[in-house]
């Protein structure tokens, strides 16, 4: 079946010359492995139960954990990551009866999975352990039980922000505390991560004072800096555990480009549609992943439609699914999948990781999901164990998904995407500071430890405000209301913009989010339904919306202005020189363009106060001789800077993992800072979020990848694929795409 | 420099914006009158009051501070500052007689020793049978064959005034709110009592202002207030109290159970200072509520003590503007707006002494 599907995509004329690239991943046998000690007799036997032999990665991670080592384990979806962190859990809560462990989930799905797991290696060991999940649903009758009674709770990341000013209810629990264990830790990067790595150590400052200590265990999916990320996350020294000794089949990926020749005759949706239906011609059960709630079901439906005369059969057995279905929907839907009953699904990743559909033959990913990480982490959802898979990737016109089409090697090589993560925005930093003294008296030197050395600075500033006071006991909390309150772990800035629909709070937005996704006449997504903007209410932070079903949607325009504030870095490669820095940054929204399948059909103008802020920066400056050149090209200079630009932050998320709407850029033929043409790209995040601090490090990659997204992108005069950016204030003008390439190139070769 | 002057005024703005975030979110807030119950969804996290007790509230602030300009807090409210291992506190001490009549041990006896629902076995079927045989009591049924050895174990704790078994014993049949257990508290001799309330800066963990102690001793009370003149002399009010725990068996309070003991707990975790706390408590609200629920409009410590003590407060602040008041004083360290705070402290003691005697004249006679 699946050789038949690849032999049709590699010889049939409507697919071939779209089919850019098929990576064979070869079955793999399983390596086991051997742990230094027997585990105790009621663990063996639940393995012996479950037919299970420990792979070499599982049995690696135990022996570290055993000798009390922090470990992060980073091997991919389904090698049994979490039996290698639940057996020695599990043999220390065995060993001694009153010991507790914190599981640390991103979503419910997991949490849900994870219990049901716990549960059952309980029932079969056993031992007493109540595993229960704490969250934001817990009923407040069943809390104080579960925090005096559960040895291992489950929570997430913004309940265990809320619990720890509650330290004292939660005393007995941490006292007993052995194991931290954040699974999907790479979720933790950016702001959020950043605001994580903080409740982590405010844990570990809590743990610390009632008496524990204990060890942490990290899983991610594979990334390039799994142990940084580990550090900076806890502050704690990491081991790794990468090598996978789990079994595999053989997977088939296919990279597949509707743009192959810079035009596209269909779009990606129906090209989607089009591989969705051969699959389960080809007698695939197949996933179909979109990016958008609408697409999972438009997709469902048209793939129904073109089959319907044919095999009506086969019509009746596709479905969507999406978040927004009732549960018992959703149920019915993964059990027919399970059972095999149902041939297609369209879903969201609302069918993410956790919940269990069973193995499936076929993936199609509609659009890179933004990460090479969550595009295997779909594709994994196909050949689960060691039956043979195949998966494909659709691409979409935009410079990330060409890059990878025309650069197949960089997604099946070694892992280049780093999660970032910042401990030194003061922004998070001062609010998690406030958080803790609220939670007990911050000494400032014996906290420093957890919070660097800008903690006394932020201590002193709080206190100038009234919110914290100096006293013999430390420095002790002083504000009004709750701490926590004003902190959030998926923002930087306390100033909250609520959305709002029919007098309910959709969600909620700092002001540069507003103005970019939330301005007036803005169409936005919440939950898979369109919203527009009717009225933005700067003064009182609250913001209109009325749900409209439109499959237009809009992108806002802003024009940018900087200032260099302090120069931190400067490298020099070959002529050029690159620093890095902190800047002030003016970003004024001007205006937002309407569009209907990339087609601008709209602009409208905007009269928004410019935003301010100072963040973080890197800049290169391009030597005169090399403008020289290409003036004398007879090309146009600015437009081969601002091309740049564009492309260059296009690319980065394939390095530091972010979206291309968290960093801003400005490229002028001269900057009032510099004197002399520059290009700047910039985190924007009040403070900075490290984003740009990464691509500095990395930014001679990084001038290759952009170099090679726009040589080798087939259109004639820059494209969406290349040099156009959809942000762009300027209307991507001016725009030179050959001047970009040329520029670019002689920076390569002076690089060396 | 010019850096060091950027880093410096950037985490100013943070520390503004943080305040200013914190400023929206308010432990009250006003109501226009006669909204009060319309919107009683949040009424967990804020304490709603109609716009008239906010003005009177804010005319006495007013002229408190205007009375006691420039006067020293031991002029405005006479008290003394007492050095504890947390450093020092300032502690008003006050002596108030109490027209109460004494607990009864005896008739408390009787009383739970005529209820036989509380042997195991016995329903309310079951006791009518019993009593028309003779057993009257429980001490009666010692000599039953079947509730024989449960009526002795009982008997055994009457006996040794276990209040804390017993207390546990009658949990397991009724109510916590049920007349038998608020009677067993007259097995406590009077200085097993400790009468606690406190005066805080929010409705959870925020500083603790004021602790209020009262024992009762002879015919009277004698009452404790530690108040904090700042916030840093919190750790040392929380240390007076815990110098009155040395002995004291058992807690009064008014929905201590709820807010008083868990938010002390809070406090002296936050401070990491040792204390326990496990006493037996009589929550007086919950006996209350079970008291007199439907004879009032509603069963509010001031409510309560107008209708049953005929007390009539003069020139209080409302509970929920205790923090605004105390942090008038912070400001502008005029001594004034305590005087309410450390009064009103004072006037829930004395009505705490008095509801828990009117409880007992309820049930026990």
């Amino acid at each position: 079946m699946i050789a038949d599907l690849i032999e049709t995509l590699k010889t049939d004329g409507r697919f071939r010359p779209r089919v850019e690239h098929v990576e064979i991943l070869p079955a793999r046998e399983p390596l086991y492995g051997a742990l230094e000690r027997p585990l105790p007799q009621a663990l063996q036997s639940y393995l012996d139960r479950n037919k299970i032999r420990l792979y070499s990665h599982q049995c690696e991670a135990v022996d570290h954990l055993r000798s009390g080592k922090n470990v992060v384990i980073t091997t991919p979806t389904a090698s049994g990551k979490t039996l290698a962190f639940n057996l020695p859990v599990f043999e220390t809560l065995l060993e001694d009866e009153s010991a507790t462990a914190l599981f640390v989930y991103p979503t419910k799905a997991l949490s849900n999975d994870q219990l049901k797991v716990l549960k059952e290696m309980e029932r079969s060991c056993g031992v007493s352990i109540r595993p229960a999940i704490y969250d934001g649903d817990t009923p407040p009758s069943r809390r104080s039980a579960i925090r005096e009674g559960a040895r291992i709770i489950i929570t997430n990341p913004h309940e265990l922000h809320q619990i720890l000013p509650w330290h004292q209810k939660w005393q007995s629990f941490l006292r007993r505390l052995c194991f931290v264990v954040f699974d999907e830790a790479h979720r933790y990067r950016g702001v959020f991560g950043s605001n994580v790595a903080f409740v982590i150590r405010r844990l570990r400052r809590l743990c610390r004072y009632s008496g524990s200590e204990p060890r942490f265990v990290l899983s991610t999916a594979t990334l390039a800096n799994p142990i940084e990320l580990a550090e900076k996350l806890t502050g704690l020294p990491f081991e790794l555990v990468d090598r996978d000794g789990s079994p595999r089949g053989r997977k088939h990926f296919v990279f597949y480009n509707p743009f192959f020749d810079a035009v596209g005759t269909l779009s990606t949706h129906q090209e989607t549609r089009d591989l969705f239906v051969l699959f389960m011609r080809h007698s695939l059960q197949t996933l179909c992943f979109t990016a958008s709630r609408r697409m999972a079901e438009l997709i469902a439906r048209w793939a129904r439609d073109a089959v319907v005369e044919s095999e009506p059969a086969l019509s009746g057995r596709i479905a969507s699914y999406r978040a927004g279905y009732l549960p018992e929907e959703r149920r019915q839907i993964e059990d027919s999948l399970k059972r095999r009953v149902l041939s297609g699904v369209a879903a969201t990743n609302a069918l993410e990781l956790g919940i269990d559909v069973g193995t499936l033959d076929g993936v199609v990913i509609s659009g890179y999901p933004g990460t090479i990480m969550s595009t295997w982490q779909q594709a994994g959802r196909g050949g689960r164990g060691r039956g043979e898979s195949v998966a494909a990737l659709v691409a979409f016109q935009n410079p990330l998904d060409q890059y990878l089409m025309k650069h197949p090697s960089l997604f099946f090589g070694k892992s280049h995407e780093h999660a970032v993560i910042d401990l030194a925005n003061p922004y998070i930093l001062s609010g998690h500071v406030l958080c803790a003294a609220a939670e007990m008296p911050i000494v400032a030197a014996e906290d420093r430890a957890y919070f660097g050395d800008p903690l006394e600075g932020i201590l002193e500033i709080l206190s100038s405000e009234k919110l914290v006071r100096e006293t013999p006991h430390g420095w002790v909390y002083a504000g009004r209301g709750r701490a926590t309150e004003v902190v959030g772990l998926d923002r930087i800035s306390e100033e909250v913009f609520r959305i709002t629909c029919d007098g309910s709070i959709l969600e909620t937005m700092d002001r540069a989010q507003a103005f970019r996704e939330a301005h007036r006449g803005a169409v936005f997504l919440h939950q898979g339904e369109t919203y527009t903007v009717q009225e933005m209410d700067l003064k009182n932070h609250v913001i209109e919306a009325k749900r409209t079903d439109v499959d237009h949607y809009t992108r806002s325009l802003k024009i940018v202005d900087l200032t260099v504030l302090e120069e931190l870095d400067r490298r020099r490669f070959g002529r050029f020189e690159a620093r890095f820095g902190r800047l002030e940054v003016t970003e004024q929204f001007i205006g937002y363009k309407i569009l209907k399948n990339e087609q601008v059909i709209a602009t409208e103008s905007l009269d928004l106060p410019p935003l301010v802020f100072r963040t973080a920066g890197l800049w290169f400056t391009v030597p005169e001789e090399i403008r020289r050149a290409v003036i004398e090209k007879n090309m146009h200079f600015g437009g081969g800077l601002h091309g740049i630009e564009h492309a260059m932050i296009g690319v980065m998320p394939l390095e530091v993992m972010c979206d291309r709407w968290d960093v801003g850029g400005l490229s002028t033929p001269g900057h009032p800072d510099t004197m002399q043409p520059t290009i700047f790209i910039y985190d924007g995040f009040e403070g900075g979020i490290g984003l740009t601090e990464k691509a500095y490090d990395l930014l001679p990659q990084l001038a290759r990848l952009t170099f090679e997204l726009v040589r080798d992108c087939p259109c004639l005069a820059g494209c969406p694929a290349c040099v156009y950016s959809p942000k762009c204030g300027n209307e991507n003008r001016p725009l030179d795409k050959k001047a970009a390439a040329f520029i670019l190139e002689s920076l390569l070769e002076t690089m060396g | 420099m010019k850096s060091d002057r950027a880093k410096k005024e950037a985490l100013e703005r943070i520390g503004r914006r943080l305040r200013e975030g914190l400023a929206r979110s308010r432990d009250y807030r006003i109501v226009a009158e006669g909204e009060v119950m319309r919107r009683g969804i949040s009424s967990f996290f804020y304490t709603e009051m109609d716009e008239g007790q906010y003005r009177e509230a804010q005319r006495l602030k007013r002229r408190l501070l205007k009375e006691n300009e420039g006067l020293r807090l031991e002029d405005v409210i006479p008290g003394e500052v007492i050095e504890t291992g947390k450093g020092p506190c300032y502690l008003v001490r006050d002596r108030q007689s109490l027209g109460l009549r004494g607990l009864d041990p005896e008739r408390t006896r009787q009383k739970i020793l005529s209820d036989l629902k509380l042997i195991y076995g016995i329903g309310e079927a079951t006791e009518k049978i019993l009593k028309r045989q003779g057993y009257g009591t429980i001490e009666d049924l010692a000599g039953h064959p079947r509730f024989g050895r449960s009526a002795k174990e009982f008997m055994k704790l009457m006996d040794r005034r276990d209040t804390s078994n017993l207390l546990a014993w009658i949990g397991r049949w009724f109510q916590k709110s049920h007349p038998l257990a608020f009677l067993a508290s007259g097995f406590h001799p009077d200085d097993d009592f400790i009468i606690l309330d406190i005066e805080t800066l929010g409705i959870f963990l925020r500083p603790i202002i004021l602790l209020g102690v009262a024992r009762l001793e002879g015919k009277g009370l004698t009452i404790h207030q530690y108040l904090v003149r700042d916030i840093e002399e919190e750790p040392a009010a929380l240390a007076g109290l815990l110098s009155h725990l040395d002995g004291a068996r058992a807690f009064i309070t008014f929905n201590g159970r709820a807010f008083d003991i868990p938010y002390i707990r809070d406090r002296l975790a936050y401070y990491r200072m040792p204390g326990d706390l496990e006493r037996n408590h009589f929550d007086v609200l919950h006996f209350s509520r079970r008291a007199w629920r439907g004879r009032f409009p509603d069963c509010r410590l001031t409510t309560l003590e107008r209708n049953l003590l005929g007390v009539e407060r003069a020139g209080d602040v409302p509970s929920s503007l205790v923090p605004e008041f105390y942090e008038t004083y912070m400001r502008t360290g005029n001594a004034g707006p305590l005087i309410p705070i450390v009064e009103h402290n004072r006037m829930d003691l004395v009505t705490l002494a008095n509801l828990f005697a009117r409880l007992h004249e309820e049930w026990s006679f």
